[in-house]
């Protein structure tokens, strides 16, 4: 895969205990190797390990194919993955707003434009990885911060009542997948 | 130009995360964009734990989530005709104040319309207003701007930190804001509706009409209403009339009669008292709370003969407060009644109106003709005034000792 990375790569290292690596398949047949411990962040994926029955002995023989997920989102989730996999684990947050300081390695990690920040959260949200959620919204609610509500409108892509009836209409009228 | 951030297109889930982590300034802001927008907010399924409306010359709403607390300010432009000099300089500066603040915002929304103020009005101005109607030394009525239509809201929230956002949206009633709340903080009525010095500067008809459901009720003797005419357009489960307003009713059998879950009545201490035994048997609340009350041990002892009898069958607490008879003593109270001394160690407990736990230490008990139990309590003394309460022991007051 060629795709450049705008962050360090992290290296995929197990020095605590004997290295269990799998192998994940993105939606374009980009092949990513991860570490158990980082793969674990992902209950989607642990998941899918588990009820597999991957082992260390036939988990790298066995790629997870992974129809949602392009490569370059998938690139960016294994070098968060592996950069948190010995993270403490965090209470869930609730409506306590800004309660966590987002570490800058992160906010780089997550510079990118609103498509591509739009389509990383479709993926972890299929992927279900609390972390990076918690990091991904946070930097979308932080493009509210000092806004006026119209400038809200326009950031945030929010249409009016009367486009999103009209919308709505449209879709009503268009002729479904047999008509 | 980047493009904007789908942020509706966003799995449910998503949205809800994304929203979380905004300050309450910033969702409110978007839950006004649009009615998608606002029920992506309603998700958050905030529950406001407590909801106070006061209204004054201008109008003041408290909630409280969780650990954080929201007050806001909703502020009418005050006519020209305005009392005094020196009230519109406070008024003037505050809007000022204001308008600086949000310049950015007031030039982007150049069709928002501010009239209570000259945008280039500047401090010099406002002194030479002042000296104008301090030379003048003229009195005019204070008069508000519709109250359906604030002028500016402003919000401050504290939660160790504190953070303000205002609003100028002209469009949006009184009416609007409370039913945008309703379906954000779910709630379904105002816990505690409270008019306070001036609020007669608003029509009692245009607040009726953006009210919605009052729990408690409670008046201050300047609010400058005519407190019958308020008390017939507004109801509630509790009334509380602050001091010297009860005197002011022309009809007060009118609050005597109704059955209130609580009703509280501060008399004047100057002034005798304006209840008698007679008006005593009128009430039909259920927990009746009395200060300055100011009568006698043998008018009480009459009141109790007559509750003996079948008088007041659904008052469950009654609490007669500053009593100023020094010699007011329960034997009295009870005289030529048959009562039982209960020991001043044996707590018993009783749930009031609101489902609390009352503890009654001792007291003396007696029984009406149907066989409801009722029991005579002092609580206390302070600064030589009693405190009597007298609790009637229905089925559903009584707490079982297990």
């Amino acid at each position: 895969m060629s795709v450049e990375p705008e962050v360090p790569i992290v290296q995929v290292e197990e020095v605590r205990e004997n290295p269990v690596l799998y192998k994940i398949i993105s939606s374009d047949n980009h092949v990513f190797t991860i570490s158990e411990h980082a793969v674990k962040l992902s209950k989607t994926l642990w998941d899918l390990i588990t009820n597999l029955g991957l082992t260390a002995e036939n988990a790298l023989d066995n790629p997870i194919p992974v129809e949602n997920v392009n490569g370059k989102n998938m690139e960016t989730i294994v070098q968060f993955c592996e950069r948190h996999k010995y993270d403490e684990e965090e209470p869930e947050y609730t409506n306590y707003i800004r309660e966590f300081v987002l570490p800058e390695w992160d906010r780089q990690l997550l510079s990118i434009d609103n498509e591509e920040l739009f389509q990383l959260i479709l993926a972890t949200n299929y992927l279900d990885i609390q972390k990076l959620m918690d990091y991904c919204c946070r930097v979308i609610g932080d493009m509210a911060k000092d806004k006026t509500p119209e400038e809200l409108r326009i950031i945030y892509g929010i249409p009016t009542d009367a486009e999103d009836d009209a919308l709505e209409r449209s879709a009503s009228d268009s002729p479904g997948p047999s008509g | 130009m980047t493009n904007p951030f789908p942020l509706l297109d966003l799995p449910t889930a998503a949205i809800l995360h994304v929203v979380k982590s905004m300050d309450y300034g910033e969702f409110l802001n978007l839950s006004f964009l649009s009615k998608r927008a606002k029920k992506s907010i309603e998700l958050m399924n905030l529950k406001s734990e407590e909801l106070t409306v006061y209204i004054g010359d201008f109008v003041h709403m408290n909630m409280s989530i969780g650990t954080k607390r929201m007050e806001w300010k909703f502020y009418y432009c005050l006519k020209g005709n305005i009392i005094d000099g020196e009230d519109l300089l406070e008024e003037s500066f505050e809007n000022e104040e204001m308008d600086l603040e949000n310049e950015n915002e007031l030039e982007e929304e150049e069709d928002e319309e501010i009239d209570y103020i000259e945008e280039d009005q500047d401090i010099k101005d406002i002194d030479e207003e002042l000296e104008e109607f301090q030379d003048e030394q003229e009195v005019y009525e204070l008069e508000a701007e519709e109250f359906a239509l604030p002028d500016s809201v402003e919000l401050l929230i504290s939660d160790g930190v504190s953070s303000r956002a205002v609003w100028y949206m002209e469009s949006l009633t009184m009416k609007d804001w409370i039913q945008h709340f309703m379906t954000i903080f779910h709630f379904s009525e105002i816990q505690h509706l409270d008019f306070t010095r001036n609020s007669s500067i608003f029509s009692i008809e245009e607040i009726k009409d953006s009210m919605i459901a009052i729990n408690k009720l409670s008046v201050s003797s300047d609010t400058g209403f005519d407190v019958d005419y308020l008390l017939s357009n507004f109801h509630s489960k509790y009334l509380h009339l602050g001091l010297g307003v009860f005197e002011t009713l022309k009809k007060p059998e009118n609050v005597m009669i109704r059955n209130y879950d609580m009703l509280r009545i501060y008399l004047n201490r100057d002034h005798p008292s304006t209840i008698t035994l007679d008006d005593l048997l009128f009430f039909n609340s259920k927990t009746i709370k009395v200060c300055e009350a100011n009568w006698t041990a043998k008018s009480f002892n009459r009141f109790i003969k007559h509750w003996i009898k079948g008088s007041n069958p659904r008052m469950e607490m009654l609490n007669l407060l500053d009593f100023s008879e020094k010699e007011f003593i329960d034997t009295e109270i009870l005289k030529g009644v048959r009562f039982m001394e209960i020991p001043a160690d044996q707590t018993r407990w009783f749930r009031n109106q609101d489902g609390q736990l009352v503890a009654f230490e001792g007291g003396k008990d007696f029984y009406r003709q149907d066989g409801a139990k009722a029991t005579i309590y002092n609580f206390g003394s302070y600064e030589n005034f009693r405190c009597i309460a007298m609790c009637v022991w229905h089925p559903h007051c009584v707490v079982d000792p297990r």
